[in-house]
């Protein structure tokens, strides 16, 4: 049995969103990846903002490597920065575990703080995306900065945990098309996108 | 009400015109300062002092033959340790509940060359028991200080070397280990004021010097440098003992001679009045160069330092010139000063002109403002939690509810 890969703990979180600081610099998932944090009840997220950072807001990063032959020398020569430089993810809520099965629905409490954050398995993923029933709220969501980005992401990557990955993605592209009834060349562009 | 910047843009207009008119002469001082230490002949300087016979007042370093020579930074090894340590602290309030205070030691260790890594600490401690709250005699307890203030910013001078010595002894490897403080290893909070001798004798006989022998003896075991970097210095120690060879008095006697000429027209004045060390290194030094050693020479170090002589030397580091001070086992040593001179400025490198080491150990002991804030409110809650009342000034409260 496989096991997931933790990723780092939420250092904020609201009822429709949590950022995760990641444990290791530049270790992070690509946005799309579904992740999973707290046990009472696990929460489902969507990762759709991925960001190199220091650590403190009002330190920015200067540049160091002049003298340097490669970028690698800059961390060599500055091992301080691997402490005060972080990676971080912006996930947005997109379920929840219930007894009943999973809930495809921003859950009412936010996740706690220093919540684990772990990387879903093929498995939960599969399970996930049997049902798209996020899709409308993601789609209009205000907090995403590039929506059709992660949505695209998000249905490859789960085309490829499901036997048949082209049926697949022609219910999420039926799905799509329900969803985006109007809106006819943002649609064009999200076929085009998971038909890659 | 605000401050009144237009009076007060005023004044620091009239202000700025006196310093441009004052200006020719600091030039003329300057160099003249400048003549005076290349062509220093310290046979006769020494002469000078041996003739003065103790009347000389100001307070000069010690100089030797090669104090104003020119050293350049050598090679240093690929793999090393920098460690810094750095102190903030709250001090004693009597407008809040409770008498104490708290001290904030940051750290920092840098290995460089292989398996580089950093570890970035910060160790805050209380203290608020009634012996942590005062400094007492040995030989007569009923004699106490509180500390506070002046004895305060010696205290947390002494838990940053003794921090800093805690880390020497955690790294077990055979590399140069540099261990470096922020500001001077002279106790300066301690001098000048009128703290009782037993002041003096705990926090700089029984503590700080007792921790410069534990890391002459650490020195033994390990490759280990000690120094200290002040940033921006403004002591001017060099440039008053070039008043010893410009004085123009037979015996030099400075009561005596010149106690009624005011300050500015002594003979002496010609070389060093209202001029500062660094601004003279400044022209002498080229950049990456430091100066040669200087043994500090002052009533602390003499009676409480435990026979550890403290030595300064100037640096360029190319962005300014900074003061290290070195304990003597450095000194004595052309191997260790040498790579103290290098690891130093090729900290400042790193640091864009201030040791990078130091800047982290500072990022970590940091308080600010509203850090103080919180803690304040944190002790009001623990106080009323324990069923106590807490209170404050009323002067405290005012400036809280700023009433109209």
């Amino acid at each position: 049995m496989s096991l997931s890969y933790r990723i780092g703990e939420v250092v904020e979180s609201s009822s429709i969103q949590f950022t995760v600081q990641c444990y290791d610099l530049y270790k992070s998932p690509n946005i799309g990846t579904l992740v999973k944090c707290g046990d009472d009840p696990q929460l489902f997220g969507l990762v759709y903002d991925v960001s190199n950072k220091s650590m403190d807001p009002a330190r920015r990063a200067v540049p160091r490597g002049r003298n340097e032959n490669n970028e690698e020398g800059v961390y060599l020569s500055n091992p301080q920065l691997s402490r005060l430089l972080i990676t971080e993810i912006k996930c947005v809520s997109v379920g929840y575990k219930s007894i009943e099965g999973i809930e495809q629905s921003p859950i009412s409490l936010p996740p706690k703080i220093h919540s684990f954050v772990l990387e879903c398995l093929d498995e939960e993923l599969k399970e996930f995306s049997s049902s798209l029933d996020f899709l409308p709220t993601l789609l209009e969501s205000a907090i995403l900065t590039s929506n059709d980005e992660v949505i695209s992401s998000f249905l490859l990557k789960s085309s490829k945990t499901h036997n048949d990955a082209s049926q697949f993605l022609i219910y999420a592209g039926k799905e799509l098309a329900f969803n985006l009834n109007g809106q006819l060349i943002r649609l064009n562009n999200l076929l085009k996108r998971i038909s890659k | 009400m605000s401050l009144d910047l237009t009076h007060t843009a005023l004044q620091i207009d009239s202000m700025s015109e006196n310093i441009k008119n004052s200006r020719q002469n600091h030039i003329n001082r300057l160099s003249k300062a400048l003549g005076k230490i290349r062509s220093f002949d310290i046979k006769f300087h020494e002469s000078r002092i041996i003739n003065s016979l103790g009347m000389f007042n100001w307070n000069i370093p010690d100089i030797s033959a090669g104090s104003f020579d020119k050293f350049n930074a050598g090679d240093f090894p690929e793999d090393y340790y920098i460690i810094a340590t750095d102190g903030s602290h709250i001090d004693v309030d009597r407008h809040i509940p409770v008498n104490c205070y708290l001290i904030n030691i940051g750290s920092c260790v840098l290995k460089y060359g292989n398996n580089s890594f950093a570890e970035l600490n910060s160790v805050p401690k209380l203290y608020a028991k009634h012996e942590e709250l005062t400094v007492s005699d040995r030989d007569n307890p009923s004699k106490s200080i509180s500390i506070h203030g002046a004895i305060l910013s010696a205290k947390r001078m002494l838990e940053e070397l003794n921090y800093l010595t805690k880390l020497v002894k955690e790294i077990n490897n055979d590399i140069p280990i540099l261990a470096l403080m922020d500001g001077s290893l002279i106790m300066l909070d301690l001098i000048g004021q009128t703290h009782p001798e037993f002041v003096k004798k705990e926090l700089a006989e029984n503590g700080f010097a007792r921790l410069l022998n534990e890391m002459f003896e650490l020195s033994k075991e390990k490759q280990l440098l000690l120094a200290s970097y002040i940033s921006l210095p403004r002591s001017s120690e060099v440039v008053n003992s070039l008043r010893v060879s410009n004085c123009s008095f037979s015996e030099i006697h400075c009561d005596l001679n010149c106690s009624k000429i005011v300050p500015g027209n002594r003979i002496c004045d010609e070389v060093s009045n209202e001029i500062i060390d660094r601004e003279v290194f400044s022209e002498y030094l080229s950049p990456g160069e430091r100066s040669g050693i200087f043994r500090i020479n002052v009533d602390l170090v003499n009676n409480y330092y435990l026979g550890n002589r403290i030595y300064f030397f100037y640096l360029n580091t190319g962005e300014e010139i900074a003061r290290v001070e070195i304990p003597e086992w450095i000194a004595d040593r052309e191997d260790l000063l040498e790579l103290t001179h290098s690891l130093i400025l090729n900290q400042c490198e790193l640091g864009h002109g201030y040791p990078v080491s130091l800047m982290e150990a500072h990022e970590q002991a940091v308080i600010t403002s509203s850090d103080r804030n919180h803690f304040v409110e944190m002790i009001e809650i623990a106080i009323n939690q324990n069923g106590m009342k807490s209170y404050t000034s009323e002067k405290n409260l005012s400036k809280r509810l700023r009433w109209l």
